[in-house]
């Protein structure tokens, strides 16, 4: 029993990475109808450069921020280059300019900082808190923190403020919006800074927990992918709460399937997306047109 | 004193194809101008060229600055509402946003909503709504309440009164007189129902395939005879 | 003959003469251009003839070259008759992919299929038994037979890949010229039309996807043949994404322009690591952006519109030429019927 809870908080602490970088995912797909495959390698580029601040001797938690800045910055200057050009373009067109960013990406940073490993510092303190008579790592607690905290942020910009509300009219429908006077361009390239910012954090989140290097983010953005197909390409919320199931269902799988055990639990994401796109293509809380994309 | 908007040897298409044919039209401060002509004649294609919904050839002026290619965005920031045809509402977002997205441009104070409620009663009844939800004379009621919440210097109305029951038809324009009246809006209004638009209007263009084939007052063009028996039907 | 037909031959003259021009080392180079070139054919005709986008071709091409090294290694079949039982396995995998494919929309199936090819080395370490694991497995190159004794080594490879190539080019070609092609390309551009006219888009559809299974497959077997060893690195998701460079950069629905991205994906990264290793990642995503802005009908398509440029002017995108002549063939015959 106590094992099944451990495993359970475990999944959904990993779960929350999932989830931030499945809220970015979400955040470029609904105000642009694209599906950014670069968007893990993008978060793994920020997390070096927060990793190259803290060797500079910058503190932790200003490092974080500043990347978090610089990645917003980046994000719209992407969206603004290399994306608009594509904008409305055909599927294969997207993907393909996508997958160039990854490969692109992907490749600087091997360029730049090389294939080693290297350590990256956690956020949080070591240790475990005890609730309800059960020990939880404060990283788990941490991250299921962090990931709230982003959703209320993004919760609070999209609903209570006008550039949030700017922001959904643009996704929405982009000729009416031009009509009251909403610089569509600019709401976009912010769609791509924000998604990059949630990247970003996902990325420095996830870092401590394995090592540094160009791959990164490989295997994390495809159990993004499933989240955000389970939640629903265009749902906030789905993109938080399939975060939380597949971290589970990857956490259970692996310690309690013996076939799937730890190499084949790439299994899951897959499983996951391929069911969820022949029995509700729309995921859980999002809106049919979607599916039909 | 030159005109609110100055439209001046216009040509405008899609893509190869070119619809307008040199149009050239004016719109004084609080002056009703109606365009009216037969489908196709390129009605709907003037009111995107002037709010830069596509690019034309010639010369479009709105309160002296030369607009001609300007995005849509910055022409809204003149004070140009432009109600499209079919409506063009946000359906997902509630009545209430809508509105609020209708001041986005304003440059001076907050969104006045209880005002938009005066005017139309039947939106304020249904602020909390999704704009989708909505009736299609509410949805054209909201965006027309929308345009107005800019308090613009001139209103583009594309066809107010497509798919209304005559009753709301009555109103909506009742709403529209008045509008002008109170704040002095400049409109330019394409409309099939050419007896209703010519009643308030001041002034009134007929297209033909693209171009301007009779202007003249509203009494002027009301009384010739070609214009008599093609829309009005007497 | 046609001025196109001299041309392929020409070309099939050069591409047997080249293994007498080069070291040793070009020639396996020039031999993967062969195995990759088959692939890339393979998903163009995915890609560019019925539109589905597929980017875990790599995981067909692993499970050819599995095939043909079980076979070779367990089973000491002879390396070329292993190369239709590649074929066939890939066929029945494809088809079992293009089932679930046929509900999915173009960018779901990019990520579906992409999972596919991220799995793939996870695959193969899992099932140990069979493929060696993480260790891989030795399935010696075959030796050049005695009666051609006159061949080195990498010659007689490059030739007998070349041998197993031309077939497999000639019947593309004649399949996309054929019905089947200009079905797909009815199916690609207007589907609704294409059910109009009895097109079996479902039928189509899961074939095309088996047809392009099966050409990777056989290019795995070509490249278990080239390389004698198989292992789970030589197969991860970069492998797929080379396919699509390889496709983008030849030209989407055309059979020559395999060859052309196939030499990209083999050369740019052996010229590039000369100064990074990971210029050639840097290269690849560069151009498969730029190509998508500036030339999205690929190489071949550029070297046709050169060649239209003085009859048809105006005309600003040779594949959309293609696509109007194929698709009202397809549908004329579809109504003659």
């Amino acid at each position: 029993m106590e094992r099944f809870v451990e495993t359970l908080i475990d999944g959904i602490a990993t779960g929350s990475i999932y989830g931030a970088l499945a809220l970015a995912l979400v955040l470029i797909y609904r105000s642009t109808g694209i599906v950014n495959f670069a968007q893990g390698e993008l978060a793994m580029f920020s997390t070096f450069i927060a990793w190259g601040l803290v060797e500079a001797g910058i503190p932790l938690g200003l490092a974080i921020l500043l990347t978090l800045a610089v990645s917003l910055v980046g994000g719209m200057v992407i969206e603004r280059v290399l994306i608009r050009p594509v904008e409305g373009g055909q599927e294969l067109t997207l993907v393909t300019v996508t997958l160039g960013l990854f490969i692109l990406v992907n490749g600087l940073a091997r360029w730049i900082w090389g294939s080693t490993n290297r350590g990256f510092p956690s956020l949080f303190p070591d240790g475990s808190a005890n609730l309800v008579g059960i020990g939880v790592a404060w990283e788990s607690l941490g991250l299921v923190a962090v990931l709230l905290g982003v959703v209320g942020v993004l919760w609070l910009v999209f609903q209570h403020t006008t550039l949030g509300l700017a922001m959904r009219a643009a996704a929405v429908d982009p000729a009416a919006s031009r009509l009251v006077g909403i610089p569509v361009g600019r709401m976009l390239m912010l769609g791509w800074g924000f998604a990059a910012v949630c990247g970003a954090l996902a990325g420095v989140l996830v870092a401590p927990r394995l090592f540094l290097d160009p791959n990164l983010m490989g295997p994390v953005i495809i159990y993004s992918f499933a989240a955000a197909t389970l939640g629903g390409f265009d749902s906030p919320f789905g993109a938080v709460l399939g975060g939380w199931i597949i971290g589970v269902a990857e956490a259970l799988a692996g310690g309690y399937v013996d076939f799937i055990g730890q190499d084949l639990k790439i299994l899951v994401p897959l499983g996951v997306i391929l069911a969820v796109l022949l029995i509700r293509p729309q995921g859980l809380f999002g809106s049919p047109e979607v599916a039909r994309a | 004193m030159s005109a609110l908007l100055e439209v001046e040897g216009v040509h405008a298409g899609y893509g190869p194809v070119n619809v307008l044919e040199d149009i050239s039209l004016e719109v004084g401060e609080g002056q009703t101008v109606a365009l009216l002509g037969a489908n196709g004649a390129g009605k709907t294609t003037t009111l995107r060229a002037i709010s830069g919904m596509l690019k034309p050839r010639g010369r479009i002026r709105i309160a002296g600055h030369d607009v001609t290619g300007r995005a849509t965005e910055r022409i809204v920031k003149l004070g140009v509402a432009h109600v499209p045809e079919g409506r063009g509402t946000f359906a997902p977002l509630t009545v209430e946003e809508n509105l609020r997205l209708g001041a986005y441009a304003r440059r001076n104070g907050g969104p006045d909503l209880e005002r938009a409620f005066t005017l139309f009663p039947r939106l304020g009844e249904r602020r909390h709504q999704r704009a989708g939800t909505l009736s299609g004379g509410e949805q054209q009621m909201l965006a027309i309440a929308r345009a107005l919440m800019l308090q613009p210097r001139l209103m583009l109305l594309d066809e107010p009164s497509l798919g209304l029951a005559p009753n709301l038809t009555r109103e909506l324009f009742k709403v529209l007189r008045q509008v002008k009246e109170d704040e002095g809006t400049a409109m330019l209004v394409v409309e099939q129902n050419a007896n209703l638009v010519l009643e308030f209007a001041d002034a009134a263009h007929v297209l033909e395939t693209g171009r301007i084939v009779l202007s003249g007052t509203a009494d002027e063009v009301s009384a010739d005879e070609s214009m008599r028996k093609a829309y009005l039907g007497y | 003959m046609s001025r196109t037909r001299i041309a392929w031959i020409v070309l099939l003259v050069l591409a047997i003469l080249l293994p007498f021009f080069f070291s040793s080392y070009r020639v396996t180079q020039f031999t993967l251009v062969l195995a990759y070139a088959v692939a890339a054919l393979g998903l163009n005709l995915l890609l560019g003839y019925s539109g589905q986008i597929s980017l875990g071709h790599g995981a067909f091409f692993a499970l050819g070259a599995y095939v043909t090294a079980i076979l070779v290694a367990k089973s000491g079949w002879p390396h070329l008759a292993t190369i239709p039982v590649a074929a066939a396995i890939c066929a029945a995998a494809g088809f079992a992919v293009g089932i679930p494919a046929l509900r999915l929309h173009g960018l779901y199936l990019a990520l579906v299929t992409l999972g596919l090819a991220v799995a793939t080395p996870q695959l193969i370490k899992r099932f140990d038994g069979l493929t060696g694991g993480t260790q891989g497995l030795a399935a010696p190159s075959p030796s050049v037979p005695g009666f051609l004794d006159f061949l080195a080594d990498d010659q007689w490879l490059y030739l007998l890949n070349l041998a197993i190539l031309v077939p497999m080019f000639v019947l593309a070609a004649g399949l996309v010229r054929g019905r089947v092609g200009r079905a797909l390309v009815t199916v690609r551009d207007n589907p609704i039309a294409a059910k109009t006219f009895g097109v079996d888009l479902a039928a189509y559809k899961t074939r095309a996807f088996a047809v392009s299974a099966a050409y990777a497959g056989v290019a795995g077997s070509m490249f278990t043949i080239t390389v004698g060893f198989v292992a789970p690195e030589s197969f991860g998701f970069a492998l797929s994404f080379s396919f699509l460079a390889a496709v983008v950069v030849g030209g989407l629905a055309t059979v020559a322009g395999a060859i052309f991205g196939a030499l990209f994906i083999e050369f740019v990264p052996v010229y590039a690591a000369d100064v990074n290793e990971a210029l050639a990642a840097v290269i690849y995503g560069g151009v498969l952006i730029l190509f998508m802005y500036v030339l999205p009908t690929g190489v071949v398509g550029l070297a046709r519109r050169v060649r239209l440029r003085p009859k048809q002017e105006g005309e600003r995108d040779a594949v959309v030429v293609d696509r109007g002549v194929a698709g009202g063939g397809a549908g004329e015959r579809v109504r003659a019927q």
